[in-house]
């Protein structure tokens, strides 16, 4: 009873968004009149949605790259050299999106940015690195839990022992045993770069705008095409949140059969 | 710490550089910026800030957004937690995909959900029509603090069930019929036993939740444009206009920071607090 | 191939933790058993010598060549851990056969030398599986051939045997001696198992708050402590402070027993040593008077316990507050015990021995 509730909210706006995207117009009536597929064909020919949906893939490609690129060394090299104090650090860093508003964090990037020293506020590089900071804590946080749920420095004491060098051992033994929190961290980096809004907008320049920062303009025009630009975001958030499923259902076996 | 772990702090440090650089130089330089930026009139504009009735109503609506839909997500959350804690394994899992689904939508879904859902030709706003409920109050409600609480509580009530759920499915509760055996009435034995086990999270949740919603922007501005009075929206305006004045937007950053910061250390305070009394129980 | 262990000291960065002045020396072929409760430095040694942490001071040599700085991971020297430590990842085959792909062996070859070694410890046919899915005690024997595999110079055990059953460890221990023997290699075995030491080992070393106590064959450690806590921590005692009163007697209290002082001098403060198995239950009282006869006690029994081939009693002796624990074959009633001078050890007084 409960959860059916519960579940009615979450539907009832997706299933609205939907039914919205294919309705032929939708003005004060309960239910939109006539099925159309031309609000899709409409996003389809706007140049700046084409442009913002490639821009949006490429930054949440690229944030996925570097925070991998960086958060994989840094949690293992501080679970390892702190032990139960890394725990206490990743839970600061969790908390570091929410004890700094992104309004905040994106007015600092408008002061800091506009010098003459750091000339990079509008440049697609620097919305990558403001995703890659508010995506790294979650990151850092599955992999620091990861690394001491499996006791990698047990296996790697036990690799040095059998003759194993740095590179091999972080090859051979910490790499494989990451890629499930790997790749879950990975589905969330992207899911929330894809759908990052608040500081996008208002660090972007009018060429590198990303797909939310586009869909924002689309709401104060026909339901049909604000519904239809809305739920193509949906439809990728969904694909974000299916890959996150499978990749937690194949981690748990992958855990129940160690 | 030993002492091989030492001899490889050289190595440690040069893996976690990158990443420590990063969050410096994209994380701390920004914030430091809008401090520093602060401090160059000398503190002044905290104190004009006080004279300011945008900032004390925007400042008002803030923290009632922020109680309202802190207490709403965890008076919602703990019951949704409570019955998955209580299904079968099969279909919790299908139930926790649907229920985490909104945590990685971008606010913007959610807000023009909302408005097809309680705008003002909205679905439920006209099916209320139907029933004498006059839209205008639909709308009003809707626009208001209390009504952007309800659309946050949209993803903000999955990552209370998400904190929850631990904590609901490990609960004992064979404590509840210890405590019915022992003479307790239903009531008696949830609050004398259930309750205290479940506070020290009902309260990280809270709090968590509160600061989300207490800085957060993006759902409000796509719902209801700059109408609304809350600190956000409020700064976002005084940036976005031009010719604006920096030390004002800087102090209600810095208002927005010291809030937020303070309910997530006292979220992560009681958290500490209770792992530590776990850990000496064990 | 022999190991030195020389004068090593070693403390825990800001802590009073670690090893101190630990001197060990290990032949060719040796089982080594190192015992002492937790936090007594057993640990700490092994990783000492298996080069995971570094000696303050002091050196290891392994066949005469100092290895004190050599890293971990050149010494090849195969560890099992407690934790067995096998990598979840790799199946068994594969993780016996890493030591022999990290020194660039051929993969067929090494596959082959992996095999045969799963062979020895019997789990040949378990190759292709994971060590998720396995009992602990195969694991632990997976962890044993990959340690050897690699025909490393010395085998180093952490506490192997902890995480076993009680019928697994010893079954376990067999094994154990049987391929270190077949293989010839020196080994050194750290547990905090007094009995599998005592079974294992051809010499034992106890150690506690970081230093070695005794060093001595299993009999010896057993027959002849040199302290208190040797005598407490190994096998079953009875262990009274007392004083020598002349060339045949040492008072302990609650009587005065007769026995052999060998170096003692009269007035000498000793720890007297009596195991249990040398408290003879008399089926008859020898005599009316207890007093007359020394080293006879009369008493009722405290407690009684049956343990299958043996049964452990406690006699409360009579007119004192003294309990003597026995041991004993005999089922009859026991209410008078008399202990052989001839077993009963004295010992220098106190817990340590002075240095």
């Amino acid at each position: 009873m409960v959860i059916g509730i519960y579940l009615l909210y979450i539907f009832l706006p997706i299933i609205l968004l939907i039914v919205g995207s294919f309705g032929e117009s939708w003005t004060n009536t309960l239910l939109p009149t006539g099925f159309s597929l031309r609000w899709y064909l409409d996003v389809w020919h706007d140049p700046s949605f084409r442009r913002a949906f490639l821009m949006s893939l490429y930054v949440a490609l690229g944030t996925s790259a570097i925070v991998t690129a960086l958060t994989v060394p840094l949690a293992y090299a501080l679970t390892r050299s702190m032990g139960r104090t890394a725990t206490l650090v990743a839970r600061l860093v969790a908390v570091m999106p929410i004890a700094a508003p992104p309004v905040v964090l994106g007015f600092g990037y408008i002061i800091i940015f506009s010098t003459d020293t750091f000339p990079w506020l509008g440049t697609t590089a620097l919305i990558v690195a403001a995703h890659v900071v508010t995506t790294l804590p979650y990151m850092f946080q599955t992999l620091v839990a990861d690394i001491r749920h499996l006791h990698l420095d047990r296996l790697e004491l036990a690799a040095e022992s059998l003759g194993a060098s740095f590179g091999q051992r972080f090859f051979h033994i910490v790499l494989p045993s990451l890629r499930h929190s790997i790749l879950a961290g990975l589905v969330v980096v992207s899911a929330i770069s894809i759908g990052e809004f608040q500081v996008t907008n208002l660090i972007a320049g009018f060429l590198n705008r990303t797909y939310p920062v586009v869909l924002l303009q689309a709401f104060y025009g026909a339901t049909g095409f604000a519904c239809a630009t809305t739920v193509i975001l949906l439809f990728l958030a969904a694909i974000g949140a299916g890959a996150g499923a499978l990749t937690a259902r194949a981690a748990a076996r992958a855990k129940e059969s160690v | 710490m030993s002492a091989s772990q030492n001899r490889k702090l050289p190595l440690f440090l040069l893996l976690a550089a990158p990443g420590f650089i990063t969050l410096a130089m994209f994380f701390v330089l920004p914030l430091g910026s809008v401090l520093g930026s602060l401090v160059q009139d000398g503190g002044q504009a905290l104190l004009r800030l006080w004279q300011d009735p945008l900032f004390l109503r925007g400042l008002q609506g803030s923290v009632m957004l922020a109680i309202t839909a802190g207490a709403l997500s965890v008076i919602v959350g703990l019951p949704v937690a409570f019955k998955l804690a209580r299904m079968k394994e099969s279909a919790r899992l299908l139930v926790m995909f649907c229920i985490s689904l909104p945590l990685t939508f971008s606010g913007l879904i959610v807000a023009y959900g909302f408005i097809l859902c309680f705008g003002r030709s909205g679905f439920i706003t006209l099916l209320l029509a139907e029933v004498g409920v006059s839209p205008e109050w639909v709308a009003g409600l809707v626009y208001s603090p209390v009504g952007l609480a309800l659309a946050y509580c949209y993803y903000l009530i999955p990552r209370v069930v998400l904190l929850l759920l631990p904590v609901v499915s490990n609960f004992d509760t064979r404590l509840l019929t210890a405590a019915t055996s022992l003479g307790a009435s239903r009531f008696a034995a949830l609050r004398d036993v259930l309750l205290p086990e479940m506070m020290p999270t009902l309260k990280v949740a809270f709090f968590l939740v509160a600061a989300v919603a207490f800085g957060a922007y993006g759902t409000a501005l796509a719902l209801v444009g700059s109408q609304v009075n809350i600190l956000p929206l409020l700064l976002y305006s005084r940036i976005s206009d031009t010719g604006s004045d920096f030390p004002q937007a800087a102090a209600i950053s810095l208002v927005l920071l010291g809030v937020c910061s303070l309910m997530m250390s006292v979220a992560e305070m009681s958290a500490l607090r209770h792992e530590h009394r776990k850990h000496a129980e064990n | 191939m022999s190991i030195d262990i020389e004068q090593c000291n070693f403390q825990y960065p800001g802590t009073g933790v670690g090893v101190f002045d630990v001197s060990i020396n290990a032949a060719q072929g040796e089982l080594i058993a190192v015992i002492g409760a937790s936090g007594s430095g057993k640990t700490t040694m092994l990783k000492l010598v298996a080069g995971f942490e570094q000696p303050d001071s002091g050196c290891i040599r392994v066949n005469g060549q100092d290895v004190t700085h050599v890293p971990a991971r050149e010494r090849n020297m195969g560890v099992v851990f407690q934790s067995y430590a096998l990598f979840p990842l790799m199946s068994c085959l594969d993780n016996v056969a890493y030591p022999l792909k990290i020194r660039g062996v051929s993969q067929a070859e090494r596959h082959k030398r992996a095999l045969a070694m799963l062979d020895r410890v019997g789990l040949g046919a378990f190759a292709r599986r994971f060590p998720g899915s396995m009992s602990g005690g195969q694991q632990q024997r997976v962890a044993l051939a990959r340690a050897l595999v690699f025909n490393p110079v010395v085998l180093l055990l952490d506490e192997p045997l902890s995480a076993l059953d009680a019928g697994l460890r010893v079954e376990m221990r067999s094994q154990i001696c049987e391929l270190q023997r077949e293989h010839g290699i020196t080994a050194l075995h750290v547990t905090h198992d007094q009995e599998e030491a005592l079974s294992m080992a051809t010499k034992i070393a106890l150690m506690h708050q970081g230093r070695i106590v005794q060093l001595a064959s299993p009999q010896e450690l057993y027959d002849n402590p040199n302290s208190r806590l040797v005598a407490a921590f190994v096998g079953q005692a009875n262990l009274w402070e007392g004083t020598v009163t002349s060339q045949s007697r040492v008072d302990v209290g609650f009587a005065t027993l007769a026995c052999e002082i060998g170096a003692y001098k009269e007035g000498a403060a000793v720890t007297v040593l009596v195991r249990p198995e040398h408290v003879q239950p008399l089926q008859e009282p020898a005599s009316a008077s207890p007093g007359l006869c020394p080293n006879t006690f009369r008493g009722p029994l405290a407690s009684d316990t049956f343990l299958g081939a043996l049964r452990r009693f406690e006699l409360a002796a009579e007119g004192t507050s003294a309990r003597i624990l026995g041991e004993t074959t005999a089922r009859t009633p026991v209410g008078c015990i008399h202990i052989d001078p001839h077993h009963v050890r004295l010992l220098p007084p106190g817990d340590i021995p002075l240095a």
